[in-house]
Order: structure tokens, then sequence, then C-alpha cells
């Protein structure tokens, strides 16, 4: 019986963007809103600030990243970024807070700082444990 | 037998007794507020405000209220609370004596200063140095006032205020610093800029130029690099016919590219930031007020 060329990869495709939407989700479930009242008296929607995600790019995109820092990133050792926060922690604030655009934009922007010659000479603030100080909000394109 | 722990817990609690009548202290309005006061020396600011605001429930009719409300804020401004602290010193300007006016006056302006509230900062700056122009604290308030104005980039707001600094003080010792911070207001008016746009045209000509342009030479070698290898990528699998692979770096890349272009923008715009701020520096250097 003839196959279609590329059926094999097929299912763990469609496994992998599963694990990325679950990885994405996750945080959302696990929040403490669920625990702050009875079951009996507690809303069956998050009270305010974080909400259900639903654009399907952002999902994948802070779906990655979740999996980056879980599975990938412990690989070579924990906290090897310079920055803080670390390139991945601040793409997925970006993300969340900018929209996938945006934020992807500003992650490639990060990661290409995050090069050998960072310092705090490039007018970063040193913290105490070493890193430079680079916060999302330092790199919005308002003045 | 019963009666054993009680009688255990009567001999203990008489024993107290007499311990506390031998140390009997008497409360008075004086020692709670040498308490507060103790603690404010020693830096302990939220302990010492409790104090304070027991002073003001036992002792209401006393008159040192007025003080401790006023330290109250004092030190909610000296533990970094400036929120509260403007609160505390907004609500004895208004409903507490003349003395406690100015001083008031001043650090619920420097409250909002630290709060970053500028326009609130700048309105009672010049509302002080109006109502009370004599009071010792009026030319710092108009020297502050100015700093305030520039930092939101109102420089006619800043001249007009050291101007009126030279014109009313001309015997204080801060005349001629303040004389001289005015005229550095006209290099801050024509302070170098790079522009965003620029930036990001060239970075979108040639990956990396954007930040040579912006003055960050090494993150723009960073992206040229990057950029460069993402199109050799490009165009060695367009030459071999293999447009997978093509497809593939151009999506890992292009993010680099686009990235790239917003991330000269930005530098070009941390680079005004940063010149900005080190000319402000050195004027508030030249002012040399304390604030």
């Amino acid at each position: 019986m003839a196959t279609v060329p590329g059926m094999r990869f097929l299912w763990p495709a469609l496994l992998s963007c599963c694990l990325l939407v679950m990885e994405a989700a996750f945080p959302v479930f696990a929040s403490d809103w669920m625990m702050k009242a009875p079951a009996s008296k507690r809303s069956s929607q998050p009270v305010s600030g974080e909400q259900f995600e639903t654009s399907c790019v952002r999902l994948a995109c802070v779906g990655s990243i979740r999996l980056y820092q879980k599975w990938i990133s412990p690989i070579g050792g924990s906290n090897r970024c310079g920055f803080s926060p670390s390139c991945s922690a601040f793409g997925y604030q970006a993300i969340q807070e900018h929209g996938p655009a945006v934020g992807i934009l500003m992650t490639a922007d990060r990661l290409t700082r995050c090069n050998i010659w960072k310092g705090p000479e490039s007018g970063y603030t040193l913290l105490p444990n070493g890193r430079l100080y680079d916060p999302v909000s330092g790199n919005l394109l308002e003045d | 037998m019963t009666f054993f722990p009680l009688f255990l817990l009567l001999s203990i609690f008489l024993r107290g007794a007499c311990f506390a009548e031998g140390q009997a202290i008497l409360l008075t309005d004086e020692v709670q507020l040498k308490i507060a006061d103790s603690f404010m020396e020693e830096k302990e600011y939220y302990r010492a405000v409790t104090e304070y605001k027991k002073y003001l429930i036992l002792f209401p009719a006393s008159d040192k209220c007025a003080y401790a409300r006023f330290r109250i804020g004092t030190a909610y401004y000296s533990g970094e609370e400036y929120e509260s602290s403007a609160k505390a010193f907004a609500l004895l300007r208004q409903s507490g004596p003349e003395e406690y006016g100015v001083k008031c006056g001043y650090f619920e302006a420097l409250s909002y200063w630290k709060l970053k509230k500028l326009n609130e900062a700048t309105l009672t700056f010049r509302e002080l140095a109006a109502t009370h122009p004599q009071s010792e604290l009026a030319p710092n308030a108009l020297a502050a006032s100015s700093l305030v104005a520039l930092e939101k980039g109102d420089i006619a707001g800043s001249r007009a205020d050291m101007t009126l600094f030279i014109e009313r003080y001309p015997l204080h010792p801060g005349w001629s610093r303040i004389r001289e911070a005015r005229s550095m207001l006209w290099e801050h008016e024509s302070l170098p800029r790079k522009s965003r746009v620029l930036a990001s045209v060239m970075s979108a000509i040639l990956p990396g130029s954007g930040y040579v342009y912006a003055g960050s030479f090494k993150d723009g070698i960073t992206a040229f690099i990057i950029n460069g290898l993402a199109a050799a990528g490009v165009a060695t699998g367009v030459h071999q016919e293999n447009l997978a692979v093509s497809g593939i770096v151009a999506g890992v890349g292009l993010p680099f590219y686009f990235g790239n272009i917003y991330g000269s923008a930005n530098a070009a715009g941390k680079w005004n930031a940063a010149a900005k701020e080190k000319h402000l520096d050195k004027i508030r250097n030249t002012l040399g007020f304390d604030f």
C-alpha cells in the first residue's frame, strides 16, 4: 500500500504541538486563583489578572519558551545567561505583555545583545548577583 | 491532688503580678514620644510610625500631636514609602498648624518627585515658593522645581524657576551656581540626538549598522554576523535548490532581521535617554542642592 511521504512525521508533530499547548496552558490551570476559597464558593473563572490564553500564536510562542526552560536549558547548567531577567524569561514576559509580533522582535533584539562583549559599560546596571539588569520595560520604543 | 495545678497557676500569676508591680512605668505622653523618637534615631522607621500612631491614639489632646504627625510623614519618607509620606504631609499641611505648613509642603513635593508624579511635585514646589517666599525652604523649592521641570522636558519652566531664584535670592549662597546651571540649559536644549528612524533605516539596509550609529558597536557586529549567516544560509539553500532548508533558515533569520531594526531604534532611544540623563546629572551637580 502506497503511503504519502512524510506521514510518519505526522503523529510526532501533532504530539509535539499538544505538548507545547499543554506546557503553555499549565501555569494558567495551576494558578493560585483555584485555591483561594473552598470549592463551593469558588468562581469557575479567574477573578482578575491572568486569563485563559486564546491566541494560538502566543500560545505556541510561550509554550516553546516554557519547553526550552523546562527541558533544554537545564542541560547546560542553570543560570547561564548574563542578563536579568534571562533571555528566555525576557522573551516569555515580552510575548505575554506585548503580544507575539512585538515580543518576538524584542526577544530577537535581546538575543543579539546577549553576546560575549556585553558589560556594564554598555549602559546596563550591574546587579549584586553579577548580572546585568535589562528588563522588558526598558526596551520599549515609547519615550 | 486536684488543686495542685490550680495552686501552681495561682502562684505563677501572683509572682508575675508582684514583678509587674515592682517594674511599673507610668506611660506619659513624653515617654511615648521618647520611645517613638528612639525608634526613629535607630532607623526603625516602621516601628516608629506605629509608636507615633499610638501616641496620637493615647494622647489626642496633646500639643505635640502635630509633631507626631509630622514625624509619621518623615518616617514614611525615610522608609521610602513615598505614597504614604505624601498623604501624611498633605493631610498635615491642610489641617495642621501653620508652623508645619512649609516643611510639609516641601516634603510632600519631594515625595511626589520620588514617586515620579512630576506635575504634582512642580505644583507643590511652586505653590510653596509663591506662598512662603521668605521661608528658608523656598529657595530649595525653586531649585527643586527647576530640576523637576527639566526632568519633564519643560526647559522653559525650568528656566523660569531659575530666573525667579536669581531675582529673588541674590544673597543666597547658591546664587552663582543657579546662574551657571541656567546657562547650561541652553546646552540641554541643543543636546545631540540620534534619530530612531535613521537607525532603523540603516539597519534595514545593512543589518547592524543602526546599532553602530546608535553607539552600540559590539551589538552591531553581532547583528551583522547573525544576519549575514542567515542570509548566506538562505542563499546557499536556494543555490543548491534545497528550498526546505532555505525556508527553515529564513524562518529563523527573519525575526533576527526585524529584531535588528527594532533594536537599532531602541538603541538610539537609549542613547538619547543616556545623554539627557548625563547632562541632567551635570546640572544637578552644578546646582549642588541636597534634596
